[in-house]
């Protein structure tokens, strides 16, 4: 079990960065919210996980926080993306596309066999 | 980068105790606040719409964990966690706790004495700078059977000026200071030394200065003080250079202190310079110096040795008449000053690391037993969720703790018995090598803390349940069995382990008490020696065999007219002072000898009271009498070992030899006395001549009697300043030397075997207490958890007698089998022992066979308590209960 949730932490820090880069500075439940609404099957995924994510990525530096208030006039902490996180972010694409096209080309393989 | 900071993060977190849930759990009351909102908003109830909330968001407290968990170091929260309730689960069972403590202490405490003990004598350097490169250099005269024999100065000085392999050498002499004034009178030793001495060796005094080439001349009073002296003496007077120190009665100017703990060579307390006159620089003949040199830069021990042999060929041409047969030897310093110490010191080790194992087997027991005794506990938190890895740490946790408890209390322990091992350094480097606890030994008891923490922790979570359904239910067997085997394991590993030290124990301890109960052939007892060596060579006044000759009658005359003295004679060497002094003969009327075979006979030039005086008996004929003076028959007394090894079939007295060399007289032998150990305890006699002191055979002036032993009533030690006075009374000038108990010169080898065995015999009672326990123990265990087995037996018709007899046969089958595992060990332990054992293929298996007798006899008592137990078990109660 341990083992899923470290992939999904991983996968979990990318979501919340891009999120942060296409939509600005949002809220923990904001963010929360717009993964749900992207990625359907990750709602099963407790959103309390949420914030342990956002402590690592505050304390690597790739985002910013600060208490400010909500729609609702709450107060709410923040989270925004800095440049460290833009540079982060870059990264970590280029790894996640390196990745799918080798696993792709697998794929290919296995279909030209058949024929 | 990146996990760079977070860690920085973390442990900035941590030192501030700094816990963000404050913040954090703002921002989730505000999450799910906002969560509920929405759901009001999609049309739940406000109640269904806080709940769906929460269970979208999931488990707070989860999340608080690992948002904790990414804020601090959780290892170390979790290890003072775990360090909390280990000594919280050890005070709840205070007997295993102290129990464990207590074993562990001991061996913990044993390893580190033992351990400073290794430091001391192998691997700290010397207090001397230059040690690498610093060696003795001795005269060897094989032909007369001298080893390692101390230079003539002569000799010395021809050495230091012709070799090309020492920088520098020098010389010292060994010597006794009475002290007076400043306190009371007190003998110590003391070394005149050459000035080059202390540079040699690369010492400095600790206050003023060294001897310079000035000093060493003759009539220069002046004296350097060891630190010990400066502080009982002196009481540490600052201003101690220039004082006065009496030494022998003269008024000596102090010119410098030397360091703590410098005591070259052996326990010297003082230094003098050498200051030989010019004549005596020009001896050849006399021999009393102990020569250092020191090696030039790339020149090896080896290349030394052979120039030296060179130079002493050369000096062999020059000066036939005294150097005839005479070479030299080179040994380094340190393993001069070590010997056979390393040996002993190996030895010494084994045992205790030994010991060291079968209490870790013994704690493991313990731990097997406890884990089981928790395996419900641990069941439970496991099914509620806790991971083995964290199981595994608080159980090492545990272990860890009473590592430490019990390492501090084998220091305690170690620090206590310091002294002991003090006792063991060998006595030429005993001032300098003190066993202590500094750094290293420090270093070495962390790592035997966390060695044996490891040992024994891992047994402990070895047996912990991997199912816990199981550990749940009642009567778990299957897990039981196989704890039951480990444990048993461990008790026959112990039972082998004790018997390895069992053995050695036994070993050593028969070595010693043949030792101390051979025959030496004299009795040392009441006993006081002296040794007077007169100077033989051309210049002085004992030049002359008469002087001599007169001189030790005018010695024996006043000595044996003291008070309390029954008899007083002089000999060339004492027994135990030097195992050579031979030289060849030719028996008259035997056949020729082939080619290179030669009779080696040793050789002792006696005055007539000799004997009586050292008790040796007479079988045949007699000894000298002062008659014998006149008498024009050359003579000599032989021992009976000579007897039957050149007249094994008829009458010795009356026949004749003579020395190996042309032109010496046909001697006739006129008795027989007893074979007398001449070298050490171990060694047995040979064959041995001895001389009348008066008649001038043409033996070389090397054997003139120089030791006298003189038997009296009462302490010898008491008699020794009447027996000094008596001698100066007929010679000021003569130094005397070497004055002891003859018991003191015969048991100096003795002390080591002495503390040796009783080490062992120690470490044999621990061993054998510890391996009894650990049998009790799982007998004690095996007898409970069976108790309904037992009881079900004895229902079906089992007599009592027959359940003690199961039990105790199955204690004695493990007994087999740790046997026949230790027998490896033992005979491995005999072989080890060899060279340290005394008359070791006498000793046998005899002795070896005692100790396991008592190891089979504790074994059996220890199992006999619980199989008691077993068979007094009453069936229907046995039944009834769980």
């Amino acid at each position: 079990m341990k083992q899923k949730r470290d992939v999904q932490q991983g996968t979990l820090a990318l979501m919340v960065l891009k999120t942060l880069q296409v939509l600005g500075p949002l809220h923990g439940y904001g963010i929360a919210r717009r993964i749900a609404q992207i990625s359907d099957q990750l709602l099963s995924v407790n959103q309390g996980t949420l914030y342990p994510v956002l402590l690592r990525l505050e304390q690597e530096g790739a985002v910013a926080s600060e208490w400010g208030p909500s729609e609702n006039n709450r107060r709410a902490r923040f989270y925004r993306l800095t440049r460290a996180g833009e540079k982060l972010l870059e990264a970590e694409k280029r790894d996640w596309e390196q990745t799918a096209a080798i696993i792709a080309r697998f794929f290919e393989v296995k279909v030209e066999d058949l024929s | 980068m990146r996990p760079l900071n977070r860690w920085f993060a973390r442990i900035r977190n941590f030192a501030t105790g700094l816990r963000g849930d404050n913040r954090l759990l703002e921002e989730i009351e505000q999450h799910l606040a906002m969560q509920t909102e929405e759901n009001i908003r999609a049309g739940m109830a406000p109640e269904e719409a806080r709940r769906q909330a929460r269970l979208k968001f999931g488990t707070v407290a989860a999340v608080r964990e690992e948002f904790h968990g990414e804020e601090v170091l959780p290892f170390l929260e979790h290890l003072l966690q775990d360090i909390r309730h280990a000594l919280r689960q050890l005070h709840r069972s205070p007997g295993f706790t102290a129990t464990v403590l207590v074993t562990l202490g001991l061996g913990i405490g044993a390893n580190i004495a033992v351990y400073s003990l290794v430091d001391a004598v192998l691997l700290r350097p010397l207090q001397i700078r230059n040690e690498k490169r610093l060696v003795q250099v001795f005269e060897e005269r094989p032909a007369l059977g001298l080893s390692k024999d101390t230079p003539a100065p002569a000799n010395y000085f021809d050495w230091k000026r012709r070799n090309h392999v020492f920088s520098d050498m020098a010389a010292v002499q060994g010597d006794i200071y009475t002290i007076t004034g400043n306190g009371r009178p007190e003998e110590v030793d003391g070394a005149p030394i050459t000035s080059n001495l202390l540079s040699l060796l690369g010492v400095q005094p600790l206050l003023g200065r060294s001897f310079t080439a000035d000093d060493d001349k003759p009539g220069n009073a002046v004296a350097l003080i060891s630190a010990g002296i400066w502080q009982q003496r002196y009481g540490s007077d600052p201003h101690i250079v220039g004082r006065t120190i009496h030494l022998n009665g003269v008024a000596y100017r102090i010119l410098g202190v030397m360091p703590f703990g410098f005591t070259f060579p052996d326990r010297s307390a003082l230094w003098v310079p050498l200051a030989l006159t010019a004549a005596k620089q020009l001896e050849r003949d006399s021999h009393f110096l102990q020569v250092y040199g020191l090696l030039r830069p790339g020149v090896t021990l080896q290349s030394a040795r052979r120039e030296m042999i060179d130079i002493s060929l050369q000096l062999e041409h020059e000066y036939p008449a005294t150097n005839r047969g005479l070479s030299t030897s080179v040994v380094s310093l340190r393993e001069q000053l070590l010997g056979g110490s390393r040996l002993a010191i190996f030895v010494l080790a084994s045992g205790v690391v030994i010991l060291l194992l079968i209490t870790f087997a013994n704690v493991a027991g313990l731990m097997i037993v406890r884990a089981a005794n928790r395996q419900r506990e641990v069941a439970v938190r496991v099914a509620l969720g806790a991971s083995r890895l964290a199981l595994l740490r608080q159980g090492l946790t545990e272990s860890l703790v009473l590592s430490i408890g019990a390492s501090i209390l084998g220091v305690a322990f170690a620090l206590g018995s310091m002294p002991v091992m003090g006792y063991l350094v060998p006595e030429t480097i005993a001032a300098w090598a003190k066993p202590e606890m500094n750094w290293t030994v420090l270093l070495f008891t962390v790592l035997v803390c966390i060695t044996s923490a490891l040992a024994f922790g891992l047994f402990g979570q070895s047996a912990a349940a991997a199912r816990p359904q199981e550990a749940l239910s009642h009567g778990s067997r299957g897990s039981t069995d196989t704890r039951q085997r480990l444990r048993s394991t461990l008790v026959a590993g112990e039972i082998a382990l004790t018997s390895i030290i069992l053995t050695s124990a036994g070993l050593l301890g028969g070595s010693f008490w043949k030792l101390a109960h051979t025959d030496l052939g004299f009795n040392p007892d009441s006993v006081v020696t002296v040794r007077t060596d007169l100077p033989v060579s051309a210049q002085t006044r004992y030049r002359e065999f008469a002087a001599r000759v007169s001189f030790y009658q005018r010695v024996l005359n006043r000595v044996e007219h003291l008070p309390g003295v029954k008899a007083a004679g002089y000999t060339t060497f004492l027994p135990f002072t030097n195992p050579g002094g031979s030289t060849t003969v030719l028996i008259q009327g035997a056949p020729a000898l082939p080619i290179g075979k030669v009779n080696n006979v040793g050789v002792r030039v006696v005055t007539p009271n000799y004997f009586q005086a050292l008790e040796v008996p007479l079988f045949k004929g007699r000894t000298f009498t002062e008659a014998d003076g006149e008498n024009k028959t050359p003579l000599v007394v032989i021992n009976q070992k000579m007897a039957q090894q050149y007249w094994p079939n008829g009458e010795a007295i009356g026949r004749q030899l003579r020395f190996d060399d042309h032109g010496t007289p046909l001697m006739t032998v006129i008795g027989i006395v007893g074979n007398v150990h001449q070298a050490n305890v171990e060694t047995p006699s040979r064959a041995e001549m001895y001389f009348s002191y008066e008649q001038d055979l043409g033996i070389p002036g090397y054997f003139k009697p120089r030791d006298l032993a003189i038997r009296v009533a009462g302490d010898p030690i008491s008699y020794t300043h009447a027996v000094e006075t008596a001698i100066w009374s007929v010679d000021p000038e003569q130094p005397v030397s070497e004055v002891q108990s003859m018991r003191h010169l015969v048991n100096g080898r003795m002390e080591t075997y002495v503390l040796e065995a009783k080490l062992f015999a120690f470490f044999s009672c621990a061993a054998l207490l510890l391996a009894a326990l650990g049998i009790y123990g799982l007998m004690s265990y095996s007898v409970t958890r069976r108790t309904q087995e037992i009881g079900i037996r004895m229902a079906l018709g089992a007599q009592r007698g027959q359940v003690l007899t199961s039990f105790i046969a199955a204690a004695f089958r493990l007994l087999l089998v740790g046997l026949a595992l230790g027998v490896v060990g033992s005979v491995a332990a005999k072989q080890l022992l060899g060279s340290m054992l005394y008359g070791i293929s006498g000793i046998g298996w005899g002795v070896g066979a005692l100790p396991i007798l008592v190891l089979a006899v504790s074994i059996a008592l220890a199992a006999y308590i619980p199989a008691r137990r077993a068979a007094a078990i009453d069936p229907i109660q046995a039944l009834r209960s769980e």
